[in-house]
Parts: C-alpha cells; structure tokens; sequence
C-alpha cells in the first residue's frame, strides 16, 4: 500500500506549470462547481492522461491533449487541475494506484 | 408552456403549421463533429434559418426525403453535454425536450459523432440515450478515422448502443443513403434507446415525478433527473423559477443522502466516462497510435515564428478581403443605384412620386444592397477559417493580447473585420461563446474606423487639415487620419474594458476551447452560410433600414416650398434667353442647386436642424450642420451628400465644389462657419458616434432586444459630443 510518505518520487503539479510535452495523470481538480462540471465533461476526470502540448506566444493559455484530442485552457482554469508527474520515469508502473491515495 | 425562458409568444407559427405529422428529426452532436455538413448533405437547399423573436440563437430547419416518408430535420448548435452552460446549449436542450413553443418534440435523434474523438463524443451519446428516444448515430469522419487505422466492431457496438450506428463521411457523401434508412427504420419502429447509469438517481426522479404529478403537475421524470444531478445547473434554476422554494427543497432534501465525498459531477463525468471506456475497450479492435497530420500541420501553424507570420498573413488576407475585394462589388451597386435613379428621373415627371422613387426608395434599397459583398466574402472566410479549424488556432494566438482589454482571443476577428464594416464584424461576434464578452465586443467594435467613416474623414480633413509637412516628411493630414484609427480602437479597447467591468460584471469567463483537427471545409456549407447571412441582413436589417431612409427623404423632401418652385420654374425659362448653351446648362444647374438648398432650408428637416441648433451650438454647428447631422442618422457616409445639397454645391464635381463651399460658409454674423476646431469636432464626432441604422438594427438582431443599441447609440453619441465640445473648447 502506497502512503503519502511513500510518493516522494512523484509530484502533483497544477496544469499550468508543466512545460510542453510534459504530462501525467490527473490526480484532482480544486475548481468551483460551475468550472469543475464544464472540465469533467471535457474529460478533464481524475485518473485520465494530459499532456501539455504548447503554449501561445506569451505563455497562455495552453494546448493539452487528452482522450486523443487537443483543448485550450488558460492558466486560471488549468491552475485547478491537478497532475501527478513522475520525477523519476521508472517508477510510474509499480506505482500506479498511488494518486488515488494521496488525497 | 411557460417554460421557456428564450421564447416569447409570437414565435414563427408557420414552421409548425407546414405538416404536422411529417416526423420531427433533432440533429444532435458536439461542436466540430462536421454535424451541420452532414445536415447540409441530407436536406440540400431545402433548409432556412429559424429564429424567433427574442431568441438570439439560430438554428436550421430543414426537410429531408427518408425512404418511404419525409421528415423535418432541425440542426441543434453543438453541444458537449445535456448540462447546458450557454444559451446555445439551452437552445438544443429546450428543443429536444419539447419545451420550444413553436417546435414540436422531435420524434428521433440523429447524434453526430466524430469518430476520431469518441470518447468525448460519446459523453453527450450517453446523456441522450437516458432521455427515451430513437437514436440513429452517425459515425462522422469515418474516413479520417480508417485512414489513423481505427477499427471497429460495428455489430457490437450497435448491439451495445441498441441503436443504428452508421459510418458516415459527410464531405465526400459517404453514408448517406444508409443514413436515410436508418432514420425512416428509427421513425417508423419508434423504439427508444435506453441506459440505466445511474438507478438510483433515477427511481428518486421517477418518485420525485410521481409526487408533482399528483399534484397535477407534469415534468418529464428525464428533466428531474438531469435536476437532480446537475447541482445549481440550468435545469434546476428553471424548475425552480417555475415550481417555487418547494422543488428547491425537494431537490435538496433527495441529493443529500445521495451525495457521496466527492461532488456529485464527478460522480456522473467518472460513471459515464467509466462506461465508455469499457464500451470502447470492447469494441475497437485496433487503434494505432499514430502522429496525425493535424499534429503535423500544427507543428508549423503554431510555431513561434512561422506561426506568427502565418496568422498576420491570413489576417491581412481576411482583411484585404473584407476591405479591398468587396469594394468593386460596392461600387457596382453604387453605380447600378444611380443609373436606375437616373433612369427612373428621366421616365417619370418631376414631383413628389419621382423624388421618393429615386432618392427614397431606390437610394435606400441600394444603402441596403450595399453591404451584401462585404457579408458576403465575411462569411466566407468565417466558414473556411471555422471549418478548417483556424479560427480555434486564431484565438489561441490572440487570446493573451485580446485579453488586456478584458476580451479573449474569440473578439480578435469581430474586431478586425470592425475596421472594414462593424455590420459583418457583429454578424461574427457568433464564434464567441461567452455572453459578456459577446456583448462588450459588440458595444466596442463600432467604435473601430469602418470604410463608411473615411468618405467623411477625407473631406474634412483635406478641406481643413493644412497639407504640410512635420519635420519634413510627416504629412499632418495623414497623421490626423492615423489619429482617428488610433482614436478608434482606443476608445473601443477602453469601452470594452468598461463594459465588463461595470455593465456586465462578473467572474471571467471560463476558456475552454476545443482545437479540432484541420480539415477540408465543404462547399455546400460555404454557399449556405452565405446565403443565410445575405438573407439574414436584407430581411432583418433591410426592413427597417428601408423604413429610416424613407422617413429621412420625407423629412428634406416635405413640405414643398411652392413659391420657390414657381420662382425656379420662371427663373429657368427666363434663361432660355442666354444664347450661350454652355452657359446655359450651367446658370440650370446653378439655379437647382439653389432651389435645393432653399428647399432643403425650409423643409421639416431644415426646421429640425434650426430646433436643436442650440444643442449643438458649443460645438460651433449652425442649423446647416444640425441638419445634415440628423440626415446622416442612417449612414454617416449620407453626411457629405446632405451637406453638399445645403451648400447649393450642384451635382458635378460635387466634392471638390463641396470642399470650396464649405470654406467659404459663413455664420450670420459673417465668422467663417468651419475653422479648425470646428472641423476637427466633426471629425471626433463621426469618429465616435454610431451614426449607422445598419449597425443599430444588427446590434439588435444580435442582441435580442432594443436595450443595447438604445445604450450603444447614446453612449457612442454622448462621446462624440464630449469630444467634439472638448474640441472646440480647448484649441
């Protein structure tokens, strides 16, 4: 069983902050009821894949990929979803279920 | 059913009195599903517009022969759930649930898929199968999706859907016959599709329905569904608007216990997306993945560099279309409205009945006609750019910038096409999702130099501008001119910013944008569109276009000086005496030009201007220009026209005589009339003012009500007249 302690290889980071080509598993969304119902139907749900594709000249807002297509987000709305990257790339296999631990 | 909160009564009762029992087809789908091209490909030209007084959403009707039967197919806007955010999406919703007035409850849906993206798609698929109707899905771009290696099971993923699913390439046709049948087999067995996610909620619904059912109140138990699940949602708002305090504490009372840790959205988003994953994973059997050319293109598109200097390229090549290409077309109305003119003068007596024809009802026709090319190439290149999948590119390039003045990257191309014509730069403000930025994009883009402003812009400044030259190579009249485009869209960024954050305050939208995959856009549509735009303007804003231009011409043309006309008519024969015909035609011509300016003195429209000469007299306007300020009401351009009439400036090489004439204009008191101050307070004032029945009417269109253009127009003239007062006051 993976506890906080033990997720010390890997880091959740707000959307906004990872660079382009960076991505992991959403692990949470800290947004308000109104954003947060447009972002699940989006797709933007815990568990699934994003990757961060570019950013517009002036860094924002960003383009992701998820669910094998591409959405735009700016930073005020991708700074509430949370993603759990991994520092250390070996590890994401054996620590597969820890981000459900975490919160 | 008072349900409704877009409709009003008066709703267009004709659609549904055509046939009643013809069966009601709802096209559903997400946005960039390529849904309306395949509308288009079912039903042709056999489609309109549908817009209801008050609702500013639009949809298409149209009626598509199925094997067997017809049907009529309404095209939804495209929606990426049944928990509506947007009036478009409050549109579909109402629609679908019958809760339109004046359409009737569709008898099946056909849900528009894009099979390049089918897990997202099929969030919207999974709402729609609860609601109890027949599906038909269309498997769209499925050309696209073969060509990335996608394989599918068909025959199970039907079997699991309980629905036809046919694969469908709306742009090369592919389909479509399969399609028709699918919809007249859906029509005629009528047999719903169901899905049961959620029982729970569902028995609760069920008893929630029972309960006001009881009380003689019906609501569809799918609608307390979507109630209850959708926390603080549309629905729930309307429900409650309708049904008081007691629904509110029904829906409270139910959700509590249901309610789990997590927010009860997260609940559905995981349920669902958790059931099409499963589907998903049985039914594809190969899907490759593979770098898409999409992918590829973007590499480029949105490259730092290139992809800047692309964006400024297809700007400049909208705005070159906008502003030069329409402009020969323009001229051609113009020049086609004159020789009609001309022709009608010469074939009809003088009187009243010629005058209406001819600078009435022929001039106001072609102020309408007008417009058509610059709607026209607009549309267009709303269609290619939105189609191609440029438009979401655009906006994610410009949003940064856009959003200083409190807009987002959706308002860059309403606002550039503004400097062309704001008539088609509001037809466009349609791409922007978001109501308030809509709205304060709307009230802003008139105040950007459209092409209308410079006839009166080069008149006033060549006649009053000295032509020399700062530090020897600057020249001053250019540089006023660049001052006012300046001025323009300073005093847009600046009403914008206003109009956010104190007409329309709030929080800031949320920009969520999909960027769909590049694509081929379709003819079809292109020449739709452009059609329904054209159509659109002319019926829309024609009408009361018209009805201005007519009343204007009334007010210079009545009443009749009578002495003045004999006088006109003796004067004209005692010049058949001058021997000269040269000079003849001339002292003619002299003499009309007098009459005109006499005529036009006394008539309502003169008396008019002598009646408000004390509002603009701290701006150093006399009657003449109070007067031909009123008559430029309809278009600003009409201004140099008016003014030239009241100078007595005859028909020939009207504008340099115009610029002579209105040099040597004096007051009563024998002061020059215009001096710079003066001439440069005009400016400002057709700078700012919305001098343009055309924009007021399609602020309205847009808008849905009177509110906005009666706030656009006194806001835009209170700040011509503060700029033109601050003008003359402080040179």
């Amino acid at each position: 069983m993976a506890t906080a302690t033990e997720v010390t290889d890997y880091a959740e980071i707000p959307l906004n902050r990872l660079a382009p080509g960076q991505g992991g598993r959403i692990c949470g969304i800290n947004a308000d009821n109104k954003l947060s119902k447009r972002l699940y139907q989006m797709g933007i749900i815990e568990g699934e894949t994003i990757k961060v594709v570019r950013r517009a000249p002036g860094g924002d807002p960003l383009e992701c990929c998820l669910m094998g297509y591409h959405l735009s987000l700016r930073s005020q709305e991708s700074y509430a979803v949370l993603v759990l990257i991994s520092i250390q790339h070996g590890l994401r296999k054996k620590r597969r279920w820890g981000m459900f631990r975490g919160r | 059913m008072a349900a409704n909160m877009y409709t009003s009564d008066s709703g267009l009762r004709e659609s549904t009195s055509i046939a009643p029992d013809i069966p009601v087809i709802a096209v559903m789908g997400n946005p960039n599903t390529g849904k309306s091209v395949l509308f288009n490909a079912l039903t042709g030209m056999k489609q309109k517009v549908a817009n209801y007084p008050g609702v500013t959403v639009d949809w298409h009707e149209g009626t598509a022969a199925l094997p067997g039967t017809g049907s009529r197919l309404i095209d939804l806007p495209g929606t990426y759930s049944l928990t509506p955010h947007s009036p478009d999406e409050v549109v579909a919703v109402d629609i679908l649930l019958g809760h339109m007035d004046s359409v009737s409850k569709p008898d099946a849906v056909l849900l528009v898929v894009d099979s390049t993206n089918l897990q997202r798609n099929f969030y919207l698929a999974t709402q729609l199968m609860e609601i109890g109707l027949p599906i038909v899905m269309a498997l769209n771009m499925s050309d696209m999706a073969q060509a990335r290696g996608l394989v599918l099971d068909l025959s199970k993923l039907q079997q699991r859907l309980g629905m036809v699913v046919v694969p469908t390439s709306a742009t090369k046709g592919h389909g479509i016959q399969e399609l028709r049948s699918a919809l007249a087999q859906a029509v005629k067995t009528a047999q719903p599709t169901s899905l049961d996610l959620f029982p729970v909620w569902r028995k609760h619904a069920q008893l929630l329905h029972d309960e006001f059912a009881g009380k003689g109140q019906k609501i569809s138990s799918f609608e307390l569904e979507r109630a209850l699940m959708d926390e603080d949602g549309l629905i729930e708002k309307r429900l409650v608007e309708r049904f008081g305090v007691e629904m509110q504490n029904r829906l409270e009372q139910i959700r509590e216990p249901l309610k789990e840790s997590r927010p009860i959205a997260a609940i559905e988003a995981r349920v669902r997306y958790g059931w099409i994953k499963e589907l998903l994973g049985d039914v594809i059997k190969d899907s490759p993945q593979v770098h898409t050319m999409s992918e590829r293109i973007d590499t480029v598109i949105n490259h730092p560099v290139a992809g800047i200097m692309i964006f400024f390229l297809v700007m400049a090549l909208v705005f070159q279309a906008v502003f030069a290409w329409s402009a020969p077309l323009m001229d051609l109305v113009d020049s086609g409205a004159g020789w009609l003119g001309s022709v009608v003068s010469a074939n009809l007596p003088e009187g009243a009945l010629q005058s209406l024809l001819v600078d009435g009802v022929i001039a106001g026709v072609g102020s309408i006609i007008i417009f058509l090319p610059q709607i026209i190439i607009l549309s267009a290149f709303i269609v290619l750019l939105e189609d191609s999948g440029y438009m979401a590119r655009a906006a994610f390039f410009m949003d940064r910038v856009m959003r200083l003045c409190g807009l987002s990257g959706q308002s860059f191309i309403p606002m550039l096409t503004s400097f062309a014509c704001a008539v088609p730069g509001i037809m466009a403000t349609r791409v922007i999702p978001d109501r308030r930025d809509r709205l304060a994009t709307i009230i802003s883009a008139p105040f950007m130099t459209c092409a209308a402003r410079l006839p009166v812009y080069t008149l006033l400044i060549s006649a009053f501008v000295p032509q020399q030259r700062l530090y020897g190579w600057v020249n001053v009249q250019g540089l006023v001119l660049f001052g006012l485009y300046i001025l323009g869209i300073v005093a847009g960024i600046a009403t914008a910013y206003l109009v956010k954050r104190v007409l329309l305050r709030g929080p800031s939208p949320t920009f969520l944008m999909e960027m769909p995959p590049y694509r081929w856009p379709n003819l079809l549509s292109l020449v739709v569109r452009m059609r329904d735009r054209s159509k659109m303007f002319v019926v829309r804003a024609g009408t009361v276009m018209f009805s201005v231009a007519v009343v204007i011409w009334g007010l210079a043309y009545f009443p009749r000086a009578e002495d003045l006309e004999q006088k006109l008519e003796t004067d004209t024969i005692l010049l058949q005496q001058v021997a000269d015909e040269e000079e003849r035609a001339e002292r003619v011509q002299e003499l009309a030009a007098q009459f005109a300016a006499a005529q036009i003195e006394q008539s309502y429209l003169g008396r008019l201007g002598r009646v408000v000469e004390p509002v603009f007299s701290p701006l150093g306007w006399d009657w003449r220009i109070s007067a031909a300020v009123i008559a430029s009401f309809p278009a600003r351009e009409v201004v140099i026209g008016v003014l030239g009439t009241i100078f007595a400036v005859g028909d020939e090489d009207s504008s340099t005589g115009l610029k002579q004439r209105v040099h040597q204009a004096v007051r009563a008191d024998g002061t020059p009339l215009f001096n710079l101050p003066v001439a440069l307070g005009l400016i400002i004032f057709y700078a700012f003012c919305l001098q343009c029945i055309a924009t007021i009417v399609i602020i309205y269109r847009e808008t849905g009500s009177w509110k906005w253009p009666a706030f656009a127009w006194t806001y835009m003239t209170a700040l011509g007249y503060l700029g033109a007062f601050l003008c003359v006051q402080l040179l």
